[in-house]
């Protein structure tokens, strides 16, 4: 079956990808630009470098701009999803989500309304597993957000291995912070993956750290050789 | 305690979003698992398990629908707890209408009938689904949504469906599936 990948560029819809690859042709990827960082569905940082993860991957990518709001943001989707099944003829998504029944359900009538299959592969997935499993993959994953108490900036373009699972683990038992970031507290850009044939390589970035949350910013990137 | 949970999906990727949740609560209580696809059933399976669980697939997945793969329910004694899509499969079973009507997101359900998985009258549960079931003898509903039957019981036996998915929001159904039949 050709699907299409709901891309934000973080891990969980890379895992997605790599886990619905076993089975079906990713025909396209589809991402939702927000025009403002404020959007409720779809909250990404870094979400400019989806198309250079695109090119590295060797797969083309659906980017729709979308005004903030609910309805506006799920009729862009449903916009782009549209394309997606004229241009590179889908019959299916494959979704990154875990847990929020909010985001699920939308994308769910969406695809109803469109006679798209849904795919979740990661759906209800436990945070350390999911992590370990990133890891277990090869993928390289830096920290590109963090929005919640007691994660700093300091965090910010951290890679993302064993040491900092372990770290992350410490602040779930203490604070209750979902380490794969279902909540939104971390969000995190994909640099490599196994179905990357090259790797990203940040070339310039910034961190900006405000009021108990910050974003490491990538500014500029090239694509290298692996 | 070794529960077989039977995957209806046809395409291999949905069986990590609709049996795996089922089997990750079950781990974590505890429980031993199998697996086995739905056309792949054996007598030598069903003997094996003391319970069983039908687990749920895609919307638009019913290819399950399309034979009668569970004639098995009929005779089989031991407890069964249809999710999702599995509640369709054992109405199918006995006989039961099930007839177009598409849910999806969370709704209130309100439990019409005592059942020892759910000792809550109103809860919230998630629902993904395109049919709903018309119960006739021998099921009886134990909950509605809205106007709807949303969860189903055998009249004398130990079988159960759910319309929605326990997994989901109200994992203590399967829990007590598990532990109370």
């Amino acid at each position: 079956m050709k699907l299409g990948a709901l891309f934000s560029g973080g891990k969980d819809s890379c895992l997605a990808i790599h886990k619905a690859r076993a089975f079906h042709e990713i025909a396209c990827l589809i991402s939702l630009i927000p025009k403002s960082e404020e959007s409720l569905i779809f909250h990404f940082p870094n979400i400019w470098v989806t198309r250079f993860q695109a090119e590295a991957m060797g797969i083309p990518i659906i980017q729709i701009e979308t005004e903030i709001g609910e309805e506006k943001e799920l009729t862009s989707l449903f916009k782009a999803l549209k394309l997606a099944i004229k241009r590179y003829g889908i019959s299916g998504i494959v979704t990154g989500a875990i847990r929020s029944t909010y985001q699920a359900s939308r994308i769910q009538r969406i695809c109803n309304r469109l006679g798209l299959w849904c795919f979740n592969p990661l759906w209800l997935k436990d945070q350390e597993e999911l992590i370990r499993e990133v890891l277990e993959a090869g993928f390289e994953v830096i920290i590109s957000g963090v929005f919640a108490y007691p994660l700093n900036s300091s965090f910010l373009g951290k890679k993302l291995d064993a040491k900092l699972l372990i770290e992350l683990l410490d602040l779930w038992r203490k604070y209750g912070i979902s380490i794969a970031g279902e909540g939104g507290e971390i969000e995190t850009t994909v640099l490599d993956a196994p179905m990357f044939k090259r790797r990203i390589e940040v070339t310039d970035y910034e961190i900006q750290y405000r009021g108990g949350s910050g974003i490491f910013r990538i500014k500029d990137l090239r694509l290298v050789d692996k | 305690m070794r529960a077989l949970l039977i995957n209806l999906c046809l395409d291999p990727l949905s069986e990590l979003e609709f049996v795996k949740p089922i089997e990750y609560i079950l781990r974590y209580h505890g429980i031993n698992t199998f697996i086995k696809r739905y056309m792949e059933i054996s007598p030598e399976d069903l003997g094996l398990a003391e319970k069983v669980i039908l687990c749920g697939s895609a919307l638009k997945d019913d290819h399950f629908l399309t034979d009668k793969w569970f004639r098995w329910l009929e005779k089989y004694d031991r407890p069964i707890l249809g999710v999702g899509s599995g509640s369709h499969a054992i109405a199918k079973a006995f006989g039961c209408s099930l007839i177009n009507k598409t849910k999806i997101g969370m709704f209130k359900v309100r439990l019409i009938r005592e059942s020892r998985l759910m000792d809550k009258r109103v809860f919230y549960a998630y629902f993904l689904t395109k049919r709903a079931i018309i119960p006739t003898k021998p099921l009886e509903s134990l909950a509605k949504v809205g106007n709807l039957d949303c969860m189903i019981k055998h009249e004398s036996r130990e079988i159960y469906g759910c319309l929605f998915h326990p997994e989901v929001m109200n994992p203590e159904i399967i829990v007590n599936f598990i532990s109370k039949t």
